[in-house]
């Protein structure tokens, strides 16, 4: 039959990536943290089904751990932190833009049609690797800058640079779903981290200025 | 011979389907919607004793107006019944008249009918109906680079651009139905049909607040006979658009692939099956949601638009 030769396997899990793609632009979407919160739980969801579904397809039993580990740590530790943080600080739950809704999800059509026209011509031959992982990949890893930039709550730009590394953790399973587990775990503690340190920051703003909107941080201050 | 003497009788049944059948799926889906909202809600059958009202009734022409405002109608009407001529209502196989034209020839058809309702809305000069004409083509210049896309879609995946090809692919193989362009587009004329039919995200369907209403508010001005035709000619378009989502898209199985009168049967039977639960779908989607702000039907628009794109180049630049 005519078009690109699929199994359905690839087709399904090429499924999953494309709607963590859309759940990115779901970000963009949203209007208050809490739905940003939600989207990055369900998008982390879809990432475990994604390792899961990429260790039964290449039989790679390890890829089971991680995908645990994405759903303790992505879909219930982080949001609950967020929840916390959103409770106890008072931060305000709608998001301030820069760029209103509508524009931000066409600047996130180019930037994803420049990912998949460039990434389209890089021939990678990895074990395990629905085509359109690659190329989605790269566009979540746009979309989370685009999110970051235009979106001014602190905790709308750290659940941003979250869905960043799940882009980076999608491309490492795909291309090499044999990495040593030991090394994604670091990673994802790594975010752990990151979260901290985005929370410290939550809480300083919230103490010295009252907001969590980054846009007075431009202002020298003695 | 034969063969075509029965094709011939089919490409008949196939508008007698449509003639007789639409009223019906819309007349079920506002009596479920009804029980949803805990009302007892109108008769299966309502739609039908409407349209039989509305014949029964004198016609009153505002006086300014031209040919067109009573030509409309007709126009439209014949649009509708020339559509099903084109699209898999009743068989899996090309009927006579099907080679006639293609998807494109087939929005062509919805989109002179839109075209003519406008401008009789227009002819009128009444404000309210001047209103749902202007917003009726507001959405619809919305909705038509989506739609477009989706055209693109299904000719990049059949090489083709006629539906019957279309719902031979998927038949095929279970491939083609989980095949991410697939998915996406099919989301993506799903919402444009939820546009296109006055469902709720976009519009409240039956409501009489003129405010909200974009293609409800258009028909206001006629009376009569011509009102009978506007009405049935609403629920035919929803009738096509469901048939074209449901036959071409989503399950194109149970259509008739022999001339056999129990194969037609079974064919008619499933589709008003499949429309029935796709209603259901539409009346969850009623119940659940608000309407959009007319100022937000952009956003609507521009994830419809996404999903297209996607699919595209999921399919060209993805192996998807």
């Amino acid at each position: 039959m005519p078009g690109p030769n699929l199994t359905v396997g690839e087709a399904l899990t090429s499924v999953v990536v494309i709607i963590m793609l859309l759940l990115e632009f779901g970000l963009l979407r949203a209007f208050e943290v809490g739905e940003q919160r939600n989207l990055y739980a369900t998008q982390s969801f879809f990432l475990a089904i994604f390792a899961a579904a990429a260790g039964f397809l290449e039989n790679a039993p390890d890829l089971y751990v991680l995908a645990a580990i994405t759903i303790i740590l992505k879909v219930i530790l982080i949001p609950s932190l967020f929840t916390r943080l959103l409770r106890t600080q008072q931060v305000r739950m709608e998001i301030p833009m820069t760029v209103n809704v509508a524009l931000s999800i066409l600047i996130g059509i180019g930037l994803t049609a420049f990912c998949f026209l460039s990434m389209s011509r890089v021939q990678l031959q990895g074990t395990f690797l629905p085509q359109t992982a690659l190329s989605t990949a790269t566009s979540i890893l746009l979309l989370g800058f685009l999110v970051m930039i235009t979106r001014l709550n602190v905790i709308s730009q750290v659940i941003g640079f979250l869905t960043l590394e799940n882009a980076a953790f999608l491309v490492s399973i795909a291309i090499a779903p044999g990495l040593p587990v030991i090394l994604e775990v670091l990673v994802i503690f790594d975010v752990l981290a990151a979260v901290l340190v985005f929370g410290l920051l939550t809480r300083l703003l919230g103490a010295h200025l009252g907001t969590a909107t980054t846009a007075t941080l431009n202002r020298l201050r003695g | 011979m034969e063969e075509l003497g029965g094709k011939t009788v089919l490409q008949v049944l196939q508008v007698l389907t449509l003639l007789i059948f639409s009223p019906l799926i819309s007349g079920i889906i506002a009596r479920v919607e009804a029980w949803l909202q805990s009302r007892r809600g109108p008769s299966f059958l309502q739609p039908y004793y409407d349209i039989a009202k509305f014949f029964k009734k004198d016609r009153a022409v505002g006086l300014p107006t031209s040919w067109i405002f009573t030509a409309a109608p007709i126009i439209s009407f014949g649009c509708y019944l020339t559509i099903a001529t084109l699209i898999p209502v009743l068989t899996n196989y090309p009927l006579p008249l099907a080679w006639m034209g293609d998807i494109l020839g087939g929005a062509f058809l919805f989109g002179l009918s839109g075209f003519f309702l406008a401008l009789a809305a227009l002819d009128t000069a009444s404000p309210y109906a001047g209103i749902g004409s202007s917003r009726a083509v507001f959405v619809g210049a919305l909705t038509e680079p989506t739609l477009i896309f989706v055209f693109f879609t299904v000719a990049l995946i059949t090489h083709t651009d006629l539906p019957y090809a279309m719902a031979a692919t998927l038949q095929s193989s279970l491939v083609q139905v989980f095949r991410p362009a697939h998915l996406l587009a099919m989301v993506a004329l799903f919402m444009m049909i939820l546009v296109d039919t006055g469902r709720i995200p976009i519009e409240s369907h039956g409501s009489t607040l003129e405010f909200g209403l974009i293609d409800e508010g258009r028909v206001f001005e006629h009376s009569g006979p011509d009102m009978a035709l506007v009405k049935w000619g609403s629920s035919m378009k929803q009738f096509l658009l469901f048939t074209i989502l449901l036959n071409v898209m989503i399950v194109p199985w149970g259509l008739a692939t022999t001339l056999q009168p129990a194969a037609v049967a079974i064919a008619i039977g499933s589709l008003l099956l499949k429309m029935i639960a796709l209603g259901l779908i539409i009346v969850a989607i009623e119940t659940s949601f608000a309407k959009l702000r007319l100022f937000k039907i952009p956003e609507f628009m521009a994830a419809g638009f996404l999903l297209s794109v996607l699919a595209i180049l999921v399919f060209y630049l993805g192996g998807g």
